[in-house]
């Protein structure tokens, strides 16, 4: 991911921070300047809850790292990866790796919270990329 | 040097990886006798960060358990300073991420520190320099490390991961630093040069001209300069290179096993570096009471020592009133354990 | 309303064509499609040009100019469109509308993906950007992820089976050993999908669509046009497509694609015709579940019902109806930008009555329907004898 665009998605990816529409009350992520029900432009920062539960999920057996190196985003993650779609909010969901579980653990309407981990390398010398990541609730 | 104005812990909060790595896997690995080693090191397992954790990671997750105990609006921090001899970043500093991720107002200070496993105290002592001098309403500080052994280095049994950080203020104080103060020579004990992967270190000479040198000279220039006496304190918290190292010298300088026992962790999570006496601490906050004192002497190799004299204030109570946020025990039992070969896969040597 | 017909097509073999240069590919397709109609490359009133990545494929853009270069027109209007997986489907579509609008008799639409010449990550990192690149590709979802969280919500609701998704791959395989155009004409058997390597659970090695390199082409006439050039013009009964929010977790119902419940919707208003009405149609089944779905949502089962729909034999060849007749994305290939449109040369091959062992008796339509993304885009098209 080239740097200016991680560098405007900070806000996202660390703090899960979406938008609302004053006048319908739609919460989007990410953030919107105007709202696509009501085409309002009249919209607040909104931060997420930082739990929410399991819609579907996948475990990723294929390895993500590139022996060539022809990638330089490297995506730091667990293997096998189990990716989710997670409900954070009614209409507001977002996909995400589940780390440090066993992938039998891993149920639809489990309960997780968001953690913050390293996401990316970009190659050996670029910059690390940090978001959010989530694991079941204890 | 200190002057009078009031002022301490507001809040704080640690974070520790959850893997372990038992000694005996270790010592299998290394071709030595798990038993004696486990003696020798007083140490049981080490704690081992995951694949995509490291020191931002660490202190983002330590700053944000320090500051779910307060109502505190991130917008007050005035500076953030973490210690570290592991920043992920040679160029750019680990508390600018942290600061972005707690919602801090880009209105403040930010640097990083290093030196050696002292790092996160020298922060703390520069925080605190800070909210004295009226510099900042609050400063958010302390230390986390993810530390790296060579294979096959002795230090593969210790070096660990976790970190500690502290909110400083001078309103709602929870315990008071009353008194910090600091010894510092040139002693070439343990250092890791430029583009080096792991540290060397010297030795036996990490011993008594090094580790045992700066924290009896340390604490005991806390002791002249507060007028204080061993047994006026509660607890006492040191450096904890390995449990044997800790336990020597606090016997040294007098200290009971009443007073030393609730600082040490490192037999169950290793020398978290930065982290480590800055962990013990939170562990003694976790249990005393008001009225408690406390000493924390820490050490970094190259070498100095900084102690601290804190006293527990009335407000620990309203602090851990309907607590939700992890505390030590928590991270403690919260554990999973892995083998060698899972512990060089968590860090990436097997991946791109 | 204005007849629009399909008057030529042309394809290349599909697969692994190591020898074979993205340009070659394409005017290959093409200048066979020009040949099939009868025509001489002057004779085309504008290209468009289906390809999904070909900047990160073979780093080559600007495809309108390369194609109609390469296949010596006129200096007419050559386009590229991109709708991801569903580019064909849209190069037919504009071509359709193009000669609607009176601007042109004859339109030729070329679909062409060159896959082989990266490696399997950088093909996969391409083929991601399909999906939202800051907040699922970043997160580590690749396509067969993203399928399979498909995959495992309709088993969760509907009670389907892996072994039902693995029934759609043996079906698909057993009619490509009759397409000549196909990767892959092997049969396999259902043991062999539950036991291919696991991809992203639960989707299988043998539950994907291959990596694959080929071209095809259609080349579209007016009324007028078609009559003068053909005995056997295939018409365009309908030409429909749909959209939606790129992010599979944006979705209200992930395991419909909304975007195919409309063009479908729109497809069987244009033409009068009623699921029961279609006896063939080509699927866009970049993964076996995408079959499941798009039965549901083309109306050809209830929603949750593909599974046993399936299992019950209703999709092979001459059954209910015939579903991939000629191996689908899973056997015959599925070169991107391409598929949209070597559905449709299926699609005329079936309604000419020459696809021999794999021809679908008595048929009056054929429908395709091709996916972008995880249902971005659907294009639907139905395609008659009249």
């Amino acid at each position: 991911m080239a740097i200016p665009r991680y560098w405007r998605n900070t806000q996202h990816y660390y703090n899960l921070i979406g938008s609302k529409c004053k006048k319908c009350g739609r919460v989007y992520f990410p953030q919107r300047s105007v709202c696509a029900d009501d085409d309002s432009a009249e919209l607040e920062e909104h931060p997420l809850s930082r739990e929410g539960k399991i819609l579907t999920f996948t475990v990723l057996r294929t390895s993500l790292s590139d022996p060539s190196k022809e990638n330089t985003d490297v995506i730091v993650s667990e293997m096998p990866l189990v990716l989710a779609i997670i409900e954070l909010e009614k209409g507001v969901n977002v996909t995400a790796p589940i780390i440090e579980c066993e992938p039998e653990d891993i149920k639809i309407g489990s309960k997780v919270e968001a953690v913050f981990r390293k996401i990316m390398e970009k190659g050996e010398k670029g910059i690390l990329g940090y978001s959010y990541k989530f694991r079941l609730m204890r | 040097m200190t002057n009078n104005i009031k002022a301490g812990i507001v809040s704080y909060g640690c974070y520790i990886p959850r893997y372990r790595i038992k000694t005996e896997e270790i010592a299998k690995i290394q071709g030595q006798d798990a038993e004696a080693v486990k003696k020798s090191l007083v140490l049981q397992e080490k704690s081992v960060p995951g694949i995509d954790e490291d020191t931002i990671t660490i202190s983002v997750e330590a700053a944000r358990n320090c500051l779910r105990k307060t109502n505190l609006d991130p917008g007050r921090i005035d500076a953030i300073y973490i210690g570290s001899e592991s920043h992920p970043y040679a160029v750019k500093p680990t508390g600018t991420v942290v600061a972005k991720a707690i919602n801090a107002d880009p209105r403040l200070t930010v640097a990083d520190f290093e030196f050696a496993c002292k790092a996160g105290t020298a922060a703390v002592q520069a925080g605190l320099a800070m909210v004295k001098a009226d510099m900042a309403e609050y400063s958010l500080c302390g230390g986390s490390d993810t530390a790296q052994a060579a294979p096959g280095d002795p230090l593969e049994y210790t070096a660990a991961a976790g970190g500690a950080l502290f909110l400083l203020g001078k309103n709602n104080v929870i315990a008071e630093i009353k008194h910090t103060c600091s010894y510092t020579t040139d002693t070439p004990d343990f250092w890791r040069r430029k583009h080096q992967k792991y540290p060397s270190h010297g030795g036996l000479f990490t011993g008594e001209p090094a580790y045992f040198k700066h924290i009896v000279s340390s604490t005991k220039l806390l002791l002249k300069e507060t007028g204080m006496k061993v047994s006026d304190f509660n607890y006492a918290v040191f450096h904890q290179p390995n449990g044997k190292f800790y336990l020597r010298a606090a016997k040294l300088l007098g200290f009971s096993e009443e007073q030393y026992k609730d600082g040490l962790l490192c037999p169950l999570i290793g020398n978290t570096y930065s982290g480590a006496s800055l962990i013990g601490l939170c562990n003694v906050l976790d249990k005393a009471k008001p009225g408690d004192k406390i000493l924390l002497t820490s050490y970094g190799s190259g070498a100095g020592s900084d102690s601290f004299y804190l006293e527990v204030a009335d407000a620990i109570e309203e602090l851990r009133k309907g607590c939700k946020v992890p505390d030590v025990k928590h991270y403690l039992e919260n554990k999973k354990y892995v083998t060698y070969s899972e512990m060089v896969k968590l860090g990436r040597e097997l991946h791109g | 309303m204005k007849k629009v017909a399909i008057v030529g097509i042309g394809m290349t073999k599909l697969g692994n064509l190591w020898d074979k240069d993205f340009s070659q590919l394409g005017l290959e397709a093409g200048s066979k499609a020009v040949f099939d109609a009868g025509l001489t490359s002057k004779d085309i009133n504008s290209l468009y040009v289906g390809t999904m990545s070909s900047g990160l494929f073979v780093e080559q853009e600007h495809t309108g100019s390369l194609f109609s270069g390469m296949l010596g027109l006129n200096n007419v209007p050559a386009t590229r469109v991109e709708g991801a997986c569903a580019s064909g489907g849209i190069a037919i579509r504009q071509a359709y509308l193009d000669i609607l609008s009176g601007k042109s008799n004859v339109s030729m639409a070329l679909g062409v993906e060159k896959m082989t010449d990266v490696s399997l990550s950088q093909a996969t990192k391409a083929l991601a950007t399909a999906s939202s690149q800051n907040f699922e590709a970043w997160f580590g979802a690749t396509f067969p992820a993203l399928y399979a969280m498909i995959a495992r919500l309709h088993m969760h609701k509907y009670g389907t089976t892996e072994e039902q998704m693995a029934l759609c791959a043996v079906k698909n395989h057993k009619n490509a050993i009759h397409n000549e155009y196909a990767q892959f004409r092997k049969e396999i058997k259902v043991e062999d999908v539950m036991g291919s390597t696991m991809v992203s659970d639960p989707i299988k090695l043998l539950d994907c669509s291959p990596i694959t390199d080929g071209a095809a082409s259609v080349i579209l006439a007016d009324e007028e046009s078609a009559k003068k050039l053909t005995d056997t013009p295939i018409w365009i009964n309908a030409s429909s497509q749909g959209s939606d929010v790129i992010s599979l977790h944006e979705r209200q119902d992930m395991t419909t694609l909304s975007a195919t419940v409309k063009a479908a919707k729109d497809a069987f208003l244009q033409s009068k015709l009623k699921p029961k009405d279609i006896k063939c149609v080509e699927v866009h089944d970049c993964f076996t579940i995408a079959e499941l779905c798009a039965l549901e949502d083309l109306g050809f089962c209830k929603k949750g019902d593909a599974g046993r729909f399936i299992e019950d034999g209703n999709t092979h060849l001459n059954a209910e109806i015939s579903v991939n007749a000629s191996g689908g994305l899973k056997a015959k290939g599925h070169p991107i930008g391409a598929s949209g449109i070597a559905q449709a040369v299926e699609a005329v091959t079936q309604l000419r009555q020459e696809a021999k062992h794999r021809q679908v008796d008595d048929i009056k339509h054929v429908m395709t329907h091709n996916v972008g993304g995880t249902g971005g885009t659907a294009v639907v098209h139905i395609f008659g004898r009249d």
